[in-house]
């Protein structure tokens, strides 16, 4: 059974699959790149007859309400990229703590953590406010993201991680004499960029895309709301939405997830394992 | 050697952040909302400690409280049950797909299969419904073209069993990227050398999947199952969208519920009880399946 | 090794660099809003003290009007702010879904709350009975606003214990749009005004064949609107003067048989309409009548439809019509003098210039401007609208009266979608909202 054979059979599969997943999006951008005499229609057509960008350009430009939109593009991308890479320092350390030094307590503690990735958030949403009220956080940056780095996910996907590698690399370099720390920034986390990437980006996804929090989160100021609940705003009408409003500030709003998630693609290759442990 | 307390101390050192965040920013506002849940509590600054008031109420039959939460529960898991497996699986199996492609066309459909993950729920809504609408809904119409059901349109958001099949399906196209790059990275840890020994030992591909590959990523199978469980317990977009809880409650899931207790009602502390029970459920049902797969896992 | 080094050494300067960052400017508690007018930057806060020195008092106000709508609004706070010297209205839009929660929270936790809002008429009793808003009654003799300024039946649902709760914006009834060109080519020159025109016009616009129907029946919202409607034209309500739930009386059965007929007997509508399948039936031009709310106006408009307004039929024995009202609302935490009479000042001024509220399509509450002729040559949504003011009917002044009638609207959609039994399903929607009502003592 030739081999190239084999790989057009999969080709062809996974372009019939990729067919399901990428209409519906192409679609979204065709309707936001149709006039309003066009959008409205309910025709499925997926070519404008008068295709025009007013929807984005009336959009970066505030929109009827002149929103600074620019000034959310830049908060959003600021809280996603700090949150993000506090959550990756503070979950590897964590990871590797469990999931190979003699921290005590340690089932203990993993299972606290696990446990609390189950409570559903509408429990301490509240409290959560109320907390970063007292501390004076409201209306900070650090409100934003804060909240995120509390998450268990990202401990729990590492640890799982950490606990597979073998750990030949790790006991080559205690011998050699290194510490913990030296241990884990020169061994492990080099091997772990594939997961870290991975994390990053559902990390930054996770913050940038969260559209409730951030209206408690900025204390009502309109300059530090972030794009995606400042969208919110903007398309959720009181009974109808604007489609090809809402389908050009979506497609704006998806750009740097997508942008964030091509450049962790270059770290997402064939781990560790792959480098000769003979 | 270990055990010693400098050691002890310096691996917790490790821990330290994040256990930090996790207190201030996840534990101290989870005790409140458990306290929330032994108060009778509107929301709107009237509170009173009623103790397991509202647990009892919950388990009482007759109660307002009481059929929210086990309607909601019976929504929430049949929608757990009909969409786990299958938002499992297909994850796999595009992970699979995608990492047996040739290195050009690889990224290419992997972030293919990942675009709908980075969509809003709202944009979620407005496609899935021009797609499943009775009567203008892109499928019916090309059922229609097709000659199937064209006298009585499906009602995908109005009978069963079409709407899970609905909500299924998108649910499937909008977070299944999620689980396709978890079991990726799984898949890119299990050592070449392993796959090689086997297929000269004459093992066939199937034999090779079952073998090697599936044993190989049960850590990384581990955290999908439980983070797609946490998941599927806490749906809401999708039914609150796009079917309304529809037809009648057939598809009213708990957290539909659980708001409509704290805001319609405003019954914050019997809301909290009930998403603190949907917890605790989630925590035997994770564990029940965990220890029903990976057995021998410590 | 080298390489290894480096990658977790400029991760470690990126961390420190991003909190370096972060705590220079995120000591950011405020900044000015993005409204123009240079007056005073006060924080939006829980701050009472009047606004800053010199300036104007700034005075916060909460609205729901996400979407299309907010920009309306907008313009009439702008105008209100360039003409006044004293106060500065900073207009707020929260997302239409999410409304309340904000609002509850801000009530909850006495933080960041507005200085006046935007309520929904039927949710006042909720707020009132728990003492949370203030009488309006001072604010509004302060201002010279007088209740006769405003129709009466908004006004009359906002006094509650013999107090006036909340100052009418606008009241949206259900309307009937009908598709022109589909009534001209069937033949029909004027639309229906009770059952019997209503069938036989539905009737002559149902072809199954080509897919068009003379009135899709909506299964889920906007029964909201309708069924209440329907129950009204019979004398009858949903509660009763006690504030108990009425929901299974023969006026209900009544108006649920004929919902029901209308697809399964008559015929004029689809089986099985999803959410929002009427909505798009209409766009298409392949559903000739549907009731709605005035908001719907800005759709249409877009998709250069041919539709006409009109009051919905009497089809039963009086006319009557169920509605929804926006109120200026204000919480009860607020005590500053000043701030309330620059409340009251705006409420007279919107009094007389919601001119621009009505262009969203709404109709207003306020007589003065409902009489001008501005408002009359506006179009002729405006002024079928306010043809029903006349027997608009609310919700019943029940607190927490939406979770009473959760169930009713999900028995309904059963029936619809099902052919079910309408008594069965009623008596059902009966039995738990009893029980919503024995919850909520």
């Amino acid at each position: 059974m030739g081999t190239k054979a084999k790989q057009a059979g999969l080709i062809l599969i996974a372009t019939v699959l990729g067919i399901f997943f990428i209409v519906p999006v192409i679609w979204m951008v065709t309707i936001s790149l149709k006039s309003d005499a066009e959008a409205f229609l309910p025709n499925l057509s997926f070519i404008p007859d008068d295709p025009t960008i007013v929807n984005y350009t009336d959009a970066l430009s505030g929109g009827d309400l002149n929103v600074p939109i620019l000034r959310w593009i830049y908060n959003s991308l600021l809280v996603s990229v700090a949150g993000t890479l506090i959550v990756l320092a503070v979950d590897a350390l964590a990871a590797y703590g469990l999931a190979r030094l003699d921290v005590p307590f340690k089932k203990w503690l993993l299972s606290l953590f696990l446990s609390t990735l189950m409570i559903p958030g509408i429990i301490w949403f509240v409290p959560q406010y109320v907390l970063f009220q007292d501390l004076g956080l409201i209306g900070t940056y650090h409100a934003f993201y804060l909240p995120f780095t509390s998450s268990a996910f990202g401990v729990f996907l590492l640890y799982q991680f950490f606990r597979g590698f073998p750990k030949e690399l790790e006991e080559a370099a205690h011998i050699d004499g290194a510490n913990k720390w030296k241990i884990f920034y020169a061994v492990l986390l080099p091997s772990s960029k594939s997961i870290l990437s991975t994390l990053a980006v559902l990390t930054f996804m996770g913050i940038f895309n969260d559209y409730i929090w951030p209206f408690y989160a900025s204390g009502g100021n309109d300059t530090m709301q972030t794009l995606t609940s400042g969208i919110a705003v903007m398309t959720q009408g009181s009974y109808v939405n604007s489609p090809n409003k809402l389908m050009a500030l979506s497609t704006i709003a998806t750009i740097p997830v997508l942008v964030v998630f091509l450049l962790a693609q270059k770290a997402i290759v064939r781990g560790i394992t792959q480098s000769g442990i003979k | 050697m270990k055990g010693s307390l400098r050691s002890r101390l310096t691996s917790s050192l490790f821990v330290l952040p994040y256990f930090l965040c996790f207190c201030v920013f996840l534990l101290y506002p989870l005790i409140s909302g458990i306290i929330l849940s032994l108060q009778n509590n509107d929301m709107l600054g009237t509170h009173e400690f009623v103790g397991l008031q509202n647990y009892v109420d919950i388990f009482t039959p007759g109660t307002y409280i009481h059929d929210a939460f086990f309607r909601g529960l019976w929504g929430t898991v049949k929608f757990v049950v009909y969409s786990v497996p299958f938002l499992i699986l297909v994850g796999l199996a595009l992970a699979l797909l995608v990492n047996s492609l040739n290195a050009r066309v690889r990224g290419v459909f992997r972030t293919i299969f990942f675009i709908p993950y980075a969509i809003s729920a709202t944009v979620m809504a407005t496609i899935w419904m021009r797609v499943f609408d009775t009567d203008s809904g892109f499928l019916n119409l090309m059922l229609d073209k097709l000659h199937i059901h064209h006298q009585q349109h499906i009602g995908w958001f109005t009978d069963t069993p079409w709407v899970w099949i609905a909500l299924v399906v998108s649910t499937i196209w909008w977070t299944i990227g999620f689980n396709m790059m978890l079991f990726i990275n799984g898949l890119n840890e299990v050592p070449e050398e392993l796959y090689e020994a086997a297929k000269l030992d004459g093992a066939n591909a199937w034999n090779r999947l079952t073998r090697i590959t599936l044993p190989s990523i049960k850590n990384v199978t581990a955290v999908v199952m439980v983070m797609t469980i946490i998941a599927s317990f806490n749906v809401f977009a999708q039914p609150n969208l796009m079917t309304r809880g529809g037809p009648g409650f057939e598809t009213t899931v708990m957290l539909m519920n659980v708001f409509d207790v704290a805001y319609g009602q405003h019954q914050g502390g019997a809301a909290s009880a009930m998403a603190i029970l949907l917890g605790l459920i989630m925590m035997i049902v994770s564990a029940a399946v965990y220890r029903l797969l990976f057995r021998k896992e410590a | 090794m080298k390489r290894l080094n480096r990658f977790g050494f400029t991760a470690a300067i990126l961390v420190l660099m991003m909190s370096l960052v972060l705590a220079a400017c995120g000591g950011k508690k405020e900044s000015n809003g993005s409204s123009a007018s240079a007056s005073g930057s006060a924080p939006a806060s829980s701050d009472n003290s009047g606004g800053k020195s010199g300036s104007k008092t700034e005075l916060l106000f909460w609205t729901p009007f996400s979407g299309p709508d907010g920009s309306f609004m907008k313009s009439i706070v702008d105008n209100y702010n360039k003409q006044s010297d004293k106060y500065f209205v900073k207009y707020q839009i929260q997302p239409n879904g999410d409304y309340y929660k904000l609002l509850d929270n801000a009530f909850g936790t006495k933080k960041n709350m507005p200085d006046f809002m935007i309520m929904h008429l039927d949710s006042i009793p909720t707020y009132a009975k728990k003492d949370l808003l203030l009488p309006m009654d001072d604010l509004a003799a302060k201002a010279g606003i007088q209740k006769s300024d405003y129709v009466e039946a908004a006004v009359d649902y906002a006094n509650i214990d013999g107090k006036w709760m909340g100052i009418p914006l606008d009241i949206h009834p259900l309307i009937m749009y009908y598709n022109k060109d589909l009534f001209q080519a069937a033949g029909i020159t004027a639309p229906p005004t009770n059952k019997e025109e209503f069938l036989a016009a539905a009737k002559k616009l149902t072809d199954p064949s080509k897919g068009q129907w003379g009135y899709v029946m909506p299964t889920q919202w906007p029964q909201q609107f309708l069924f209440p409607s329907l129950v009204y034209q019979q004398g009858a309500d949903l509660a009763d003067a006690d504030g108990k739930p009425t929901l299974n009386t023969p006026a209900a059965v009544a108006a649920l048989e004929f919902e029901k007929s209308l697809i399964f007997e008559h015929k004029v509508s689809p089986q099985k309409v999803a959410q929002d399948g009427e909505v798009k039936l209409f766009l298409q031009g392949k559903n000739a009548i549907q009731f709605n709310g005035p908001w719907m106006k800005d759709q249409w408009d877009k998709a250069k439809l041919n539709y006409g307004v009109a009051p919905i039929p009497v089809f039963f024995d009086k006319p009557g019509v169920f509605a929804g009202s926006h109120n200026f609302v204000v919480p009860k935490s607020q005590t500053d003098p000043n701030k309330l009479d620059g409340i009251g000042d705006f409420l007279k001024y919107v009094a007389g210039h919601s001119i621009d509220w009505a262009k969203s399509g709404q109709a207003v509450a306020s007589k003065a401007v409902l009489n001008s002729e501005e408002f009359k040559a506006l179009n002729t949504q405006q002024t079928e609208v306010a043809k029903e003011f006349d027997y608009v009917h609310f919700a019943p002044p029940v607190p927490n009266w939406g979770s009473y009638v959760g169930e009713l609207w999900k028995q309904i959609n059963l029936v619809l979608l099902n052919d079910g039994d309408v008594k069965k399903a009623l008596d059902e929607a009966q039995a738990k909202a009893e029980q919503a009502a024995a919850a909520n003592k």
